[in-house]
Order: C-alpha cells, then sequence, then structure tokens
C-alpha cells in the first residue's frame, strides 16, 4: 500500500491537532464500532452455534455397555468406573433410540448426585439439542430430586428457549410439593 | 488580582492544551509502540486497545452465558482498565505538580485551573466510559434474556463503574498516600490492556477448544471470591433489575467523586502557589556502595548491579514482564476454566495447560536476556566491558531467575498447590519449571547475550530480536519434555527419570556455556 504523501500526512496532523479534527476522529471510531456491536448483535444464533458439549461418536462397544446396564444392579451400576458413566452418559446424549431408554432410571438409582452433576454441566454448557436430552433424561428418570437439583443449578445458566423453559418448568412444578412452590 | 473567579477564555485556551497534552501522553507509548509526533495520537491507540478487549470479552461471551454474568464480566473488564488508564496517566489527568513552572506567573485563577483540570478529567473518563460501553451495551441487549431495559441499566452501571474507579484512584494518590506505589505500578500498569488482549484473544480460543464447558461452568457458579469484588452488586442490579442497589451505588459513588473533588481542590491551589509535591523522589542510583559492591566476589556485584536495574529501569521491566504474559495467562485461565489438571493423578487433554505452562516460561527466557541489553543508561555499561564474560552471564542468570522466574514459579506453585490440594505435586511441576528455566537461560547466554547487558539504546522493534530462534529452541526442547511427561501419564517412576534427564542437560548447557566464553 502506497504510503500517505507528505502534504496528506500534514493535513492530517494539523486536523488532528485541534479539538475539532479529534473529537471526528474519536467520533467515527466509536460510530464504527457502534455498527460492529450492532452488526454481531444481528448473529446471535451464529455464536450460539458454538455451545456444545463435544464428546465422542458412540461405539459399538458402548452400545454393547449399554445394553449390559439392564442386566446391572444399581450396586454394580455405581461401581462402574467414571470412564464408562462418562461413555454412557454421551451415548445417552448423542442418541433418543430405545438402546438407551433405560439409561436415566438405572443412573438416578445408582448415583443420583453423580449424575446431576453431568446433567448440571450439559445444561450449562450443552447446545439446545443437548439440553432437551437433559429434559428428557429427567423426565424418563422420575427422580424428583435430581429434577430439582438440576432447575436449581440452571438459574445462573444462559436462558433456554420458550419450548424448552416451558417443559423444565412443568417437570419442576411436577417434581415440587406444591407447598414448596 | 485576579480573585478566585472563572476566566472563560483561559478556561477554554487551558482545557484545549491540557486535551492536547492528554492524547499526545507517551505514558503508554511503550504499550502502544507510537511516538509523539505520529499522525494519530498515542491516546488513540489506547482507546482502540480497550475497544478490542471490550469486542474480544463480549463476543467471547455472547450467546453463552447468562446476562448477568454478561454485565459481571463487562463491568469488570472496565474497572480494570479504567483503573489502569486513570494510574498511568494520573499527572497530565488530575495533577501536575510541574503545572506551576508552566501557568504559575500567568493570571490565571484557582477556579479557572481547578475548572479546566476538571473537566479534563471529565473528559478522559467520558471517552472510558464510551469505549468501555458500546460492546457490552449493545450485545447484552441483544441477549435471550437482555433487552433495552437491561441495556439501560448496564450503561448506567457502567457509567459509575468509570466515575466511581476514577474517584477511588484520585483518593488513593491524594487521600491514603497511596502516589509511590501507584507511580512504581504505572509502568506494568500500561501492559494492562495488551495483557487484557492476550488474555481474551487466548481464553477464546482455550474456551472453543474446551468440550467441558468450564467458561459455562464459571459463569453458572461463579468462585466465591468475586463476591468481592464492587461489580458483583451491580451485575445483580443490572440483571434483575435491582433499581433500589443502582441508587445506592449511585450514591456511594457520588460522595467518592465529592471527596476525590474536595481532595484535587485543595491539591490544585498547592499546585498553582507551587508548594504541592507529588511525584516520587528520583530512583536511587544504580552504584551500591563500595563495601557492598565488593562481598561475594564479580558474580554477585553483576547480579546486584542486574538486579538494581530491573527494580529502577522501569521502561524494562515494561518490556520484560509481557514476555510472561502468555505463560501466566495459560496458568490463571487453566485454573479458571477447569482445566489445570495434575499430571502425577490424570492423565488426557486436561494436563495439557498444565505441561504448557512451564514451557511456556522457559521460552520467555532468551526474550528476557534479549530486554536486558538494551538501557536507557547503555552509556555506563563500558564498565561491564572490564569484567570476565562468564561472571556477567552467572550474574545476569541468577538475577533473571530470581527477578523474572521465581515470581512464575511461586505463583505457579501457589495456583496448582490450591487446586491440586497436593503441594508436592505443585512442587514438582514448578521444579519442572526452574530446570527447564535454567536450561533456557544457558541456551541464551550463548546465542543472545553476545554483548554486555545494559550496552545498547532502546530500539523500536528489538524486544525479540535474535532471541526468536533461541525462544523457538526453547519451546521444540520444553515442547518434547512436556510431550515425555505427558506420555508419562501418572507414573512418578518415569516422571523421576524425566527429572534426571533435565538435571543431565542442564549440567550439559553449563558446561557448553563455560567452553563458549
Amino acid at each position: 500500500m502506497a504510503e500517505p504523501t507528505v502534504s496528506l500526512r500534514a493535513e492530517l496532523r494539523r486536523r488532528l491537532a485541534e479539538p475539532r479534527g479529534l473529537l471526528q476522529l474519536f467520533g467515527a471510531t466509536f460510530g464504527v464500532a457502534l455498527v460492529i456491536a450492532g452488526a454481531a448483535a444481528t448473529q446471535r444464533p451464529f455464536f450460539e452455534r458454538y455451545v456444545v458439549e463435544k464428546h465422542p461418536a458412540t461405539t459399538a462397544a458402548t452400545r454393547d455397555l449399554a445394553a449390559r446396564v439392564k442386566e446391572l444392579s444399581a450396586d454394580e451400576l455405581r461401581g462402574r468406573s467414571e470412564a464408562e458413566w462418562t461413555e454412557l452418559y454421551h451415548a445417552y446424549l448423542a442418541s433418543s433410540g430405545e438402546e438407551v431408554e433405560h439409561l436415566p432410571r438405572a443412573f438416578a438409582a445408582a448415583d443420583s448426585e453423580r449424575i446431576a452433576r453431568r446433567l448440571i454441566r450439559t445444561w450449562h454448557a450443552g447446545s439446545d439439542a443437548q439440553r432437551q436430552r437433559v429434559l428428557a433424561f429427567l423426565e424418563s428418570a422420575r427422580e424428583p430430586d435430581l429434577s430439582v437439583a438440576v432447575e436449581a443449578a440452571s438459574r445462573r445458566s444462559r436462558p433456554a428457549s420458550q419450548e424448552l423453559s416451558r417443559r423444565f418448568q412443568d417437570l419442576h412444578d411436577a417434581s415440587t410439593p406444591l407447598g414448596d412452590r | 488580582m485576579i480573585g478566585d473567579r472563572l476566566q472563560p477564555r483561559a478556561f477554554t485556551a487551558l482545557l484545549i492544551a491540557l486535551l492536547r497534552m492528554d492524547v499526545r501522553n507517551l505514558a503508554y507509548a511503550g504499550a502502544t509502540g507510537v511516538k509523539a509526533g505520529e499522525v494519530l495520537p498515542p491516546l488513540y491507540w489506547v482507546v482502540g486497545q480497550i475497544l478490542t478487549t471490550s469486542l474480544l470479552v463480549s463476543l467471547m461471551l455472547f450467546g453463552r452465558v447468562s446476562a448477568w454474568f454478561f454485565a459481571f464480566a463487562g463491568l469488570s473488564t472496565a474497572m480494570l482498565v479504567v483503573f489502569s488508564a486513570v494510574v498511568v496517566e494520573f499527572n497530565e489527568l488530575a495533577l501536575n505538580p510541574g503545572d506551576s513552572d508552566v501557568i504559575g506567573h500567568r493570571p490565571v485563577s484557582g477556579a479557572t485551573y481547578a475548572a479546566a483540570r476538571l473537566a479534563n478529567l471529565g473528559v478522559y473518563v467520558g471517552v472510558m466510559f464510551i469505549a468501555t460501553s458500546i460492546f457490552p451495551t449493545v450485545l447484552g441487549a441483544a441477549l435471550l434474556d437482555g433487552g433495552a431495559a437491561l441495556a439501560a441499566r448496564y450503561l448506567f452501571a457502567s457509567l459509575l463503574v468509570n466515575v466511581g474507579t476514577a474517584a477511588v484512584v484520585v483518593l488513593l494518590y491524594t487521600l491514603l498516600g497511596a502516589g509511590r506505589v501507584l507511580d512504581r505500578a504505572r509502568a506494568l500498569l500500561a501492559w494492562i490492556q495488551i495483557l487484557s488482549i492476550l488474555a481474551a484473544f487466548y481464553g477464546a480460543q482455550l474456551m472453543l477448544r474446551d468440550g467441558d464447558g468450564g467458561v459455562e461452568m464459571f459463569a453458572a457458579a461463579p468462585p466465591d471470591w468475586t463476591r468481592w469484588l464492587p461489580t458483583r452488586p451491580l451485575a445483580d442490579a443490572v440483571a434483575g433489575g435491582g433499581l433500589v442497589t443502582l441508587a445506592a451505588a449511585s450514591a456511594v459513588v457520588a460522595t467518592m467523586t465529592l471527596l476525590a473533588g474536595f481532595r484535587l481542590r485543595a491539591a490544585w491551589s498547592g499546585v498553582l502557589r507551587g508548594e504541592h509535591r507529588l511525584v516520587a523522589d528520583p530512583a536511587p542510583a544504580v552504584a551500591p556502595d563500595a563495601k557492598k559492591a565488593r562481598r561475594g566476589g564479580v558474580d554477585a556485584a553483576v547480579y546486584r548491579l542486574t538486579r538494581k536495574m530491573i527494580a529502577r529501569d522501569a521502561q524494562l521491566a515494561a518490556r520484560s514482564w509481557p514476555a510472561l504474559g502468555v505463560a501466566a495467562a495459560t496458568l490463571l485461565l487453566g485454573a479458571a476454566t477447569d482445566q489445570l489438571a495434575d499430571p502425577l493423578a490424570e492423565s488426557g487433554a486436561r494436563i495439557g495447560l498444565t505441561l504448557a505452562f512451564p514451557v511456556l516460561v522457559a521460552a520467555a527466557v532468551p526474550i528476557l536476556y534479549q530486554n536486558l541489553v538494551f538501557s536507557r543508561d547503555h552509556e555506563a555499561a563500558w564498565v561491564l566491558l572490564h569484567v570476565p564474560p562468564r561472571a556477567v552471564a552467572r550474574g545476569v542468570r541468577k538475577a533473571t531467575l530470581l527477578s523474572f522466574v521465581l515470581p512464575c514459579a511461586v505463583l505457579g506453585f501457589g495456583v496448582m498447590a490450591w487446586q491440586w490440594r497436593s503441594p508436592g505435586h505443585a512442587a514438582a511441576v514448578s521444579a519442572m519449571l526452574w530446570l527447564l528455566a535454567e536450561a533456557a537461560a544457558r541456551l541464551s547466554e550463548i546465542y543472545v547475550l553476545v554483548v554486555p547487558p545494559f550496552s545498547r539504546p532502546p530500539a523500536r522493534g528489538a524486544s525479540t530480536g535474535r532471541a526468536s530462534l533461541t525462544s523457538a529452541a526453547v519451546t521444540a526442547g520444553g515442547g518434547g519434555v512436556a510431550a515425555m511427561a505427558y506420555a508419562a501419564g501418572r507414573a512418578p517412576v518415569w516422571f523421576v527419570a524425566l527429572f534426571g534427564g533435565l538435571l543431565a542437560a542442564v549440567w550439559w548447557l553449563d558446561r557448553w556455556a563455560e567452553r563458549h566464553g
């Protein structure tokens, strides 16, 4: 890019030595910032697309493990490693098929605190689709304490869409005794 | 007799002169890389840096966190950058004892001088207010739980933060006598914007790569220490519509501003009478006393000289500390986003930042050496030409490691010990950092410190120079060590072997440096 000529530079310097020139410079800069802010503000869906809890694709071994959970007692499932819980939970998030529909009740019966921590994390850091799976989990688990814990933790999270909020509220109302509401 | 009434023409002339001095002020020259004579004034770049920080923080959190945390982050960032900006430019903005030499003999009334100074400070705080508010206000309004009312409350809260922070700085200077401490910190505070941009830039990248939602978890349940920040109740009021809180905060800020105004008025009267002296005493002389100089031999004398130069030359410190900024940002962001796992207790991606921290500190060592070559007192460096080069190298190494690397190692140890509840494991990582830094220092003695320290005048664009290649070599070597530690995966025996290898490498580099002379 060509350097500005000496006369242009001198003219700019002269202008910027005056209060009016400085006012114009700062005014124009803030104006551009306002335009950038306005343009970004219209693109919220673009930014929300990057809010997602990442997890690896479900493998055949995980599907087998999910199938075997049906045969495990609550104590046996509780004794499984953290890595296996993570795999199973991610499999539930990724799929809405029958092969994982028994997992919520099994997890809640085995260790509801442990699974609550995962559900809360997904509610905070997950995409809308993943949040729907959290709600589906709570609906399937039918464990009032779990729903109340996740709802309480979600109050300072980014807001959910209207439909998700309504479902969450229904679930919360169903889980909370009338006197506590 | 001019009395104490406001003189409109003198006020206008004085205000324009003060504003010109503000925009051409060179307090930020080191951090912005511009000179007074350039077409765009230095203050313009400062405002640009503040806008960039604000933009990065706002975009990073947009659509990802609640309106409450969005407001909390925006207000806290504003508080930080405004505090640093007002401290850095305090003499030009609010109180310059040198004014008495320039206008003391002119027919300017105290009221005129005070009004011009106050208006000057007001314009500056106004510019900062706009620069820190545009992005969070507009983007906050577009959040799902945002809206126009939230934007209006945010704008008001941001005004309170900007004015309140400026008032706090004035009170620190004029009421609590913290001027000397703040003056010493001024050169470092000038880099706050750059460090904020780095932290936001790298933080955004880490956030996008983090599949565990560390930032979202932090935003939903901030740690307890954030309750001590004044921006937290303000964020509560912005998000929750707490008009009572905003009214109470307004009363507090108005009281502080009035008090600051009274203190400044008294100080300005003193300036006009030539009585007020706020600037720190001149820096202490470099030369230690003769008895002290003889103690410990030549190495120790060079060490003391280097420590003294680092302590007294604020520009040198300001050039050097940013080299460690990325390492510090990595450590603190790792801790804040729960990605600073213990490599002796866990394996996998969560130990990546833990192992990157020592490597980044070591990679900064050649840059620190490069900066030590330059000094505004370069003409006095002839004395070092008469000292054996190895004694110089040993003294400089000790001073560099103790002045710059030790604080990083202590900070790293503290953060990791607190996070892991395991001081032993934290000490192991800090020891790895120290050994890597020792190796980097010896390599820098060979390839970077090819002329005596402090022997060259500061030159623009020379802050990395020939250190880049050495820094790249240290990064590659340190990266290899980190990769081995990563692969060692919770096995203490491998860590012991790794430390053995590092000790051998330091010994071999030491021999090489001694032979190199």
